[in-house]
């Protein structure tokens, strides 16, 4: 315990050096400001701002980029709340409530309370990590091709909790966003899928291009129908902050969000992603009256906002114990280290125990940052919404075509956010929800994947899944929670469940 | 000036791909502005690369996958890519490493292969992907020691490593950087490098070759080249800023630091090894009988 | 979106469809499988030590057919909504926008036709001006304003600030600056006077006062 504290008083002797302090907000700042611009991803953004961080010294640069990776998970909130444009996986569910609380007028209550939860699941995070750091890497190792299958499958089954409309439409869209996930060079054969021989589908479909396109364009597309539903904020702006109540609705959803979050963001392979869903899952299983969720609902806000700020900074576990990259921001992380000459691995701890705990530090410190910087932006953000909406929506287009095209260069990108805009229009006329499509497609390609790797180690054998003990129970999981979710209909006897209308 | 890279952005090899453009852009005095995209294998990249003005804004960073293996892999490769770029240099030709868990029970290489041809497709072994430089080396590897072993493609090497710690994998063949920290820590061992000689970061680790199969040599190299038909006194000056940028300073220490040497060899003699890698993956992957599409 | 959108037809319960929607949708699940099957007609399906690619999206189309022909079921079993109706302006205006960005803002040819590559600069004004005529309540010289204003305003933040490799002029553009000048310094004079441009239709030109146009289903409907 002695060396607990004295390894965060090494950190915070770093972190709060000048000027790293004053990198580590520049990097929220940045951060936050690509967040709130759709399509731009925190990807794009560090890799051009690389070069940058030459001149500087390792932990710098390092506290820098993390800034701008969790100032990025918290500025996507925002255009999630605002526009209903989720930039990320893991804002899609924040989407669904925030979106709604910011159409009631509650959208400084819905970004009050994410800025608030994710700074509380930030701080938690970060003790978790220094703490529980090495020892978890442990549980990393264990989670092979089998478990992960079976934690995605059960993610799919939360899937079908997410819906508020029929059942039977949520499977049919879970399984259509599977079926998309699966477009593209098929990883293990290379065999082209469903690409109708396209080039610049071969690498499949992307996720910032599909849910611009069924979220943000069709949402567009939906207000132009409605004049009466359409300037987002036409009825008077209410508070700017939450207020008693709303915490008290809250703050359990934020302890149990972090919860799920931490233990997700831990696992390798990007688990992080399955912390919101699991969150809101959660939340709506245990509420009181479910059927608020996805109209509003503050606690579909916290528990998910929460569980998305711990998960991103839990997953810095085993790029900080192993040297592992578990997504594409951690391998730029890689880079940068790199770059300066440090290897990642289980050794930086030892080596160069600065830049560990200092970057450990940095993040509650960059928390806090974002807290600062956030709750103050949230009157200018609400005051946005009060732009007519005729000027407000061309404005919205041009952003999601230069923050695609910004993605890879292609123009066939943005060609397909009007695509996906156009599908997204004819689901929603349709009576389906985008947010299942977009959870199958994310989970899908992860399941494929994995399944196949399974089966492959276990020479074909599908007991494999049984035989493993934490895939085994996370199957049962799933299976209870499939269970719970079909009763009212099956309890109702009717094939289809319109009720929560 | 724009520097097309065949791969995503992220991790250790584009890092270093900027790093160079940096030093060069600023030898030029213009920014050399770094352009990822990795689809289809590189290939998308390749062929834009290839259809752009030959006026000296573009420069290609050109990959052994793209450049001489994915010709004979995927089929619908549109331009020959020997043919359709001036090659300026090559910048390094990094060796690979054959690694096992820390508690394999093969100490040696040779005990590696044994236990392997004795258990033919019992084995497991991961790599980055379906034709990546890891996935390639051990299939020469295979066809040189004449063994068989189960591919398990991941995206990428990094969830591919955490399998072969988690003691699922049996064996790997893996890029020095992706892989370094858990050497340091003593998680995996090295049985081997893939280049012809040891490598001068692992003094202690024999190559392939010396371990008993002479023929076996397998790098992950990259060089810069530029359209063809661009004026020879602009492709030139990059060149000569390129060859500077890598051999001086903190490139040369990244790249020595990742177990490759910078080599920035004149364009007849990078031409010249192009065609020879080129005719070396034809006949193995043609005796693999791997394609993709 | 489940709630119920006004606007739309009432359940039609003419004839033994009691569910237009779910006809349709059902109807729409069925052909997708359809075509997901026909797609990876050619692939190989593979056996479960050695999966094939074609093996799992085909367990998924069939998922989705299945899915799609209960829907169908119940249309003719149960009542549910009717369909909505389609607009026609929005949607075409807002595509066209996003496709005009698409094909401008760099080189880019189907077949024979190739487009120049105009870059940010008009690219981005295209796609407002474009886009926001998808509503009935566009007025030009707004639009111009926003356009004017917001085009250089993300110039300098993508191009300038975030470094973000977007082409912002033609090259033709820049060429006709001195060569000593850098692109940056190229982009902050063209954003300045596209910003100035927009402060003068901004001053000069005359506001209307136009009635607020507040009337749903106004114009352009099918």
């Amino acid at each position: 315990m002695g060396d607990f504290f004295s390894n965060l008083g090494l950190g915070f002797g770093v972190a709060l050096s000048l000027q790293n302090l004053g990198l580590a907000f520049l990097g929220c700042l940045v951060g936050t400001l690509i967040g709130v611009l759709p399509g731009v991803g925190p990807i794009a953004t560090i890799a051009m701002l690389l070069p940058i961080t030459f001149g500087l010294d390792p932990t710098g640069a390092l506290i820098m980029l993390a800034g701008i990776y969790y100032g990025a998970q918290y500025g996507g909130s925002t255009t999630a709340i605002l526009v209903n444009i989720p930039g990320e996986a893991t804002s899609v569910v924040t989407a669904l409530d925030g979106h709604q609380m910011a159409r009631q007028g509650r959208a400084g209550v819905a970004l009050g309370i994410a800025a608030i939860g994710s700074f509380f699941a930030g701080t938690v995070a970060t003790l978790v990590i220094a703490a529980l750091g090495k020892p978890l890497t442990g549980l990393a190792l264990l989670f092979g091709p089998t478990e992960y299958f079976s934690l995605m499958v059960m993610g799919l089954v939360f899937a079908v909790v997410l819906a508020h409309g029929s059942i039977l439409k949520a499977v049919a869209m879970i399984l259509v966003g599977v079926l998309l996930s699966t477009v593209g060079t098929d990883l293990e054969t290379g065999e082209e899928r469903m690409t109708f021989g396209l080039p610049f589908l071969s690498d499949g479909i992307d996720f910032a291009v599909l849910a611009m396109g069924i979220f943000g364009i069709a949402e567009i597309l939906r207000n132009l129908d409605h004049t009466e539903t359409r300037d987002v904020v036409r009825q008077a702006i209410g508070r700017l902050l939450p207020n008693k109540d709303d915490f008290r609705q809250a703050y359990k959803p934020v302890i149990r969000g972090t919860l799920i979050g931490s233990i997700l963001g831990i696992l390798p392979g990007n688990g992080a992603v399955l912390g919101p869903f699991a969150a809101y899952t959660l939340e709506k299983k245990i509420a009181k009256d479910p059927r608020r969720f996805g109209r509003g609902a503050i606690e579909g806000v916290a528990g998910p906002e929460s569980a998305n700020n711990a998960g991103a900074q839990t997953s810095f576990i085993p790029l900080l114990t192993l040297g592992i990259p578990p997504n594409a921001v951690m391998a730029l992380m890689v880079g940068a280290m790199t770059i300066h000459g440090i290897i990642p691995g289980p050794q930086v701890m030892t080596k160069n125990p600065t830049l560990f705990w200092g970057m450990i530090a940095s993040m509650w410190v960059g928390n806090l940052m974002l807290l600062v910087i956030n709750l103050p932006l949230v009157g200018l953000w609400v005051r946005l919404l009060k732009v007519p909406y005729r000027m407000l929506f061309p404005a919205i287009l041009m952003f999601c075509c230069i923050g695609i095209y910004s993605i890879n260069s292609l123009p066939t990108d943005v060609m397909f956010i009007a695509f996906f805009g156009l599908v997204g229009y004819a689901l929603i006329k349709l009576g389906f929800e985008p947010a299942p499509l977009l959870l199958g497609f994310v989970l899908g390609r992860l399941m494929e994947e994995n399944f196949r790797r399974a089966l492959i180690i276990s020479r074909g054998e599908l007991t494999t899944f049984i035989d493993h003990p934490v895939s085994a129970g996370l199957l049962i999981v799933a299976a209870v929670v499939l269970l719970i979710a079909l009763q009212p209909s099956i309890r109702k006897g009717r094939d289809e469940v319109f009720v929560e209308d | 000036m724009k520097l097309v890279v065949p791969y995503a952005a992220g991790g250790g090899t584009d890092a270093i791909a900027r790093l160079v453009a940096q030093g060069v852009g600023e030898k030029l005095g213009q920014s050399l502005i770094v352009e990822n995209n990795g689809s289809a294998g590189g290939n998308v990249a390749t062929q834009q690369a290839a259809k752009a003005e030959p006026d000296g804004y573009t420069v290609l960073m050109a990959n052994q996958g793209p450049m001489v293996v994915n010709p004979h892999l995927f089929k619908n490769v549109k331009i020959d890519p020997l043919t359709a770029f001036d090659p300026l240099t090559l910048i390094t030709a990094a060796p690979l490493v054959v690694v096992v868990p820390k508690n394999s029970p093969h100490k040696l290489l040779k005990e590696l292969i044994d236990h392997a041809q004795k258990n033919p497709g019992k084995l497991t072994y991961g790599s980055a992907g379906n034709g990546s430089a890891s996935h390639l080396a051990t299939v020469l590897l295979a066809q040189e020691a004449k063994f068989q072993a189960t591919h398990v493609p991941y995206r990428g090497a990094g969830p591919a490593v955490n399998d072969l710690l988690g003691g699922r994998m049996d064996f790997m063949v893996t890029t020095v950087p992706s892989i370094l920290g858990l050497i340091q820590s003593g998680d995996v061992q090295v049985l081997a490098v893939t280049s012809k000689t040891r490598a001068k970061k692992f003094p202690e680790v024999p190559s392939v070759a010396q371990s008993g199969w002479p023929a076996y040599e397998a790098t992950a190299w990259y060089g810069f080249v530029v359209p063809k038909g661009t004026p020879k006194d602009i492709a030139d000056k990059i060149r000569k800023a390129t060859v500077e940028t890598i051999t001086t300073g903190v490139v040369r220490e990244r790249l020595e630091a990742e177990a490759a040497e910078p080599i920035g060899n004149s364009p007849e003699e990078f031409t010249a090894m192009m065609k020879a890698e080129s005719a070396r993956w034809a006949e193995i992957v043609k005796k693999a009988s791997i394609s993709v599409d | 979106m489940s709630e119920a959108i006004p606007g739309g037809l009432d359940p039609a319960h003419t004839g033994p469809i009691r569910s237009p929607q779910s006809l349709v949708a059902g109807l729409t699940l069925v052909a997708l499988a359809a075509l997901a099957l026909w797609l990876t007609r050619d692939l190989d399906q593979g056996t479960l030590r050695a999966m094939g690619p074609a093996l799992l999206p085909d367990w998924l189309a069939v998922g989705v057919g299945l899915c799609g022909l209960v829907l169908v079921g119940s249309s003719f079993a149960s009542d549910g909504q009717g369909l909505d109706r389609w607009s026609l302006r929005g949607p075409t205006l807002v595509l066209l926008a996003i496709v005009a960005f698409a094909v401008t803002i760099r080189p880019f040819s189907v077949g024979a036709v190739s487009t120049p590559g105009l870059g940010l600069a008009i690219a981005g004004p295209m796609a407002i001006i474009i886009g926001g005529y998808a509503t009935s309540e566009a007025r030009l010289r707004d639009l111009l304003i926003l356009a004017l204003l917001l085009t250089p305003f993300c110039m300098v933040l993508f191009g300038d600030l975030l470094n973000l490799p977007i082409p912002i002029f033609p090259q033709a553009f820049a060429d006709l600056f001195p060569a000593s000048w850098s692109q940056k310094q190229i982009l902050r004079l063209t954003a300045a006077v596209l910003a100035g441009g927009g402060a003068f239709v901004f001053v000069l030109s005359p506001r209307h006062h136009a009635k607020s146009v507040d009337v749903a289903d106004h114009s352009g409907r099918i």
